[in-house]
């Protein structure tokens, strides 16, 4: 009663004096003093929990909008909870399943390699790649002249564009077949295989 | 000794085999083939008669009669229509898919069928100005080839030449095929081809550009340049003069040609003349010889020409290179 008294007081204070007579003005409301007050009124209250329930349609425990009981809705999330779990698991061995294969092939490439670093050092060891006087510099040198000259062509990679496909679909003509006689030719044979034996033999 | 070599030419196929005698033996067949589709019951039995009476090899197939070879063009001269071909300018092409089961049949009624035994196949050379495709050709030739059941292998037509006719001249010369689809042309030296390229023009070209000249039937012109004897220094009429001047222009262009080849290319150093192997259809013709080297002779190779020589068998050298490469 003291806060509104000095409410009232504060409003008649604060009219201004140019406003037409009979007139009041409100001031600023303090909301939260106001939520305050509300909610401490027991039956405010359960009024206006029965208000908020009914505005989600959740009265008498089911889902109005959906027809479903609370139970069923229940279950319903739950199995989506149990689905989600279960493919993010799947999901997870999957990606493991997969690290496991990359790293199984990642060591055998290492070890591959390893055992050519081994037989490369063993090959230096025992002088093979140091026998002539040919070095590192000089190979470099060499590929990119090979490179520059086109002579290194069969290093580069290539399209296979050659695929042959038969458009017949392998037709074949049904019918009698056609008889050819041939003729027999006085050639000597053997005689001109022992002569291109011999022309490519001295190759 | 087992083993077949097969000349696969525009005009004419050819296989060579040995017999027991240790004799080769050649099996030419013409490389074209008639379609005739009978109207009526009565008709059908009238071609076949007409076929029988005249022992024109043919098949039956989805009830059309197909004759082939020679006799073809023959019927197709008589009717005023064009016998079809398999190949157009020395290779098969994927465009004429309905002539290659032809290819197919023709091709086993020369070899028969095969027990895995070794068969070489002549290829022309990749042609200049062109962008036939060889690999089709081949890739054909040598599935059916496997069907058939050989085991089957490609060489240079123009090497062919060289394993025929240059075993006495150290597998050195320069070979030309002049063929109905192509001219191709190797340079051999010391048993190495050096230089393979085809010129997309030959026999056909002549007959087409005649046909086209004097307005006549192109198979016919072919009858004429092939059957009637006709001499190049000596036509006998307006047809001949017309086939008589493309053969010179054909000559004088594969001259140029090979001049310029052999120029463009790093070649060995090459001591001595050369001897010159020409072979082919169009080398029948009476004078081809005088003809050729009159034409080499106004002309600069870049090395000496020893002498223009025929091949001993025109026709089948290229089979005969290709049998001597299987049985090597």
């Amino acid at each position: 009663m003291k806060e509104r008294i000095l409410y009232n007081k504060r409003i008649v204070k604060e009219q201004p004096q140019n406003k037409p007579s009979g007139i009041i003005e409100m001031g600023p409301i303090d909301i939260n003093i106001m939520k305050h007050k509300l909610l401490s009124n027991p039956e405010f209250k359960a009024e206006l929990v029965k208000e908020l329930k009914k505005e989600m349609g959740l009265l008498e425990g089911t889902l109005d909008g959906i027809g479903l009981p609370f139970s069923v809705v229940e279950q319903k999330i739950q199995e989506a909870v149990e689905f989600t779990r279960e493919q993010e698991k799947q999901r997870y061995e999957s990606g493991i399943l997969s690290l496991s294969e990359q790293l199984k092939q990642a060591k055998e490439h290492i070890k591959m390699l390893s055992e050519d670093l081994i037989n490369k050092n063993k090959m230096l060891a025992e002088g093979k790649y140091t026998q002539g006087t040919v070095t590192i510099e000089q190979i470099k040198d060499l590929l990119q002249n090979m490179l520059q000259t086109s002579e290194a062509d069969e290093l580069r990679p290539q399209l296979n564009d050659k695929v042959f496909i038969d458009p017949t679909g392998g037709k074949v003509l049904i019918g009698s077949e056609i008889v050819i006689e041939g003729d027999i030719s006085d050639r000597n044979v053997m005689g001109d295989l022992e002569k291109l034996r011999n022309l490519l033999g001295k190759k | 000794m087992k083993g077949t070599g097969l000349d696969i030419g525009t005009n004419m196929l050819v296989a060579a085999t040995m017999n027991a005698d240790g004799k080769p033996v050649y099996k030419k067949e013409r490389d074209a083939f008639l379609k005739l589709t009978p109207k009526s019951e009565v008709n059908r039995k009238s071609i076949k008669l007409a076929l029988d009476s005249r022992k024109a090899p043919y098949i039956l197939s989805e009830g059309e009669f197909i004759v082939v070879g020679e006799e073809a063009l023959m019927m197709a001269n008589e009717r005023n229509v064009l016998a079809q071909r398999p190949m157009s300018r020395g290779v098969l092409s994927p465009k004429e898919k309905d002539s290659l089961p032809m290819i197919r049949l023709l091709i086993k009624s020369l070899v028969g069928e095969g027990d895995q035994s070794k068969l070489v196949f002549s290829v022309p050379a990749t042609p200049i100005n062109s962008d036939f495709d060889i690999f089709f050709h081949s890739e054909v030739i040598k599935s059916y080839l496997k069907e058939l059941g050989f085991a089957p292998t490609s060489i240079n037509e123009g090497f062919a030449i060289a394993f025929s006719e240059l075993l006495d001249d150290n597998l050195t010369g320069l070979c030309l095929s002049f063929g109905a689809g192509m001219v191709n042309v190797t340079l051999c030296y010391e048993g190495d081809p050096t230089l393979e390229f085809a010129i997309p023009q030959g026999g056909d070209w002549i007959d087409e550009s005649v046909a086209k000249a004097v307005d006549e039937n192109p198979s016919w012109i072919q009858i004429e340049k092939e059957q009637n004897e006709m001499d190049l220094f000596k036509p006998a009429d307006k047809i001949q003069e017309a086939i008589a001047i493309y053969y010179r222009h054909l000559m004088e262009y594969v001259v140029n040609t090979t001049i310029f080849e052999l120029n463009k290319r790093k070649l060995p150093a090459i001591r001595g003349a050369m001897p010159v192997i020409v072979a082919g259809g169009l080398t029948l013709i009476k004078s081809f010889k005088q003809a050729f080297e009159l034409e080499i002779a106004t002309k600069k190779f870049p090395f000496k020409i020893k002498e223009v020589r025929i091949a001993n068998e025109p026709l089948t050298c290229v089979a005969h290179g290709c049998l001597m490469a299987v049985i090597l």
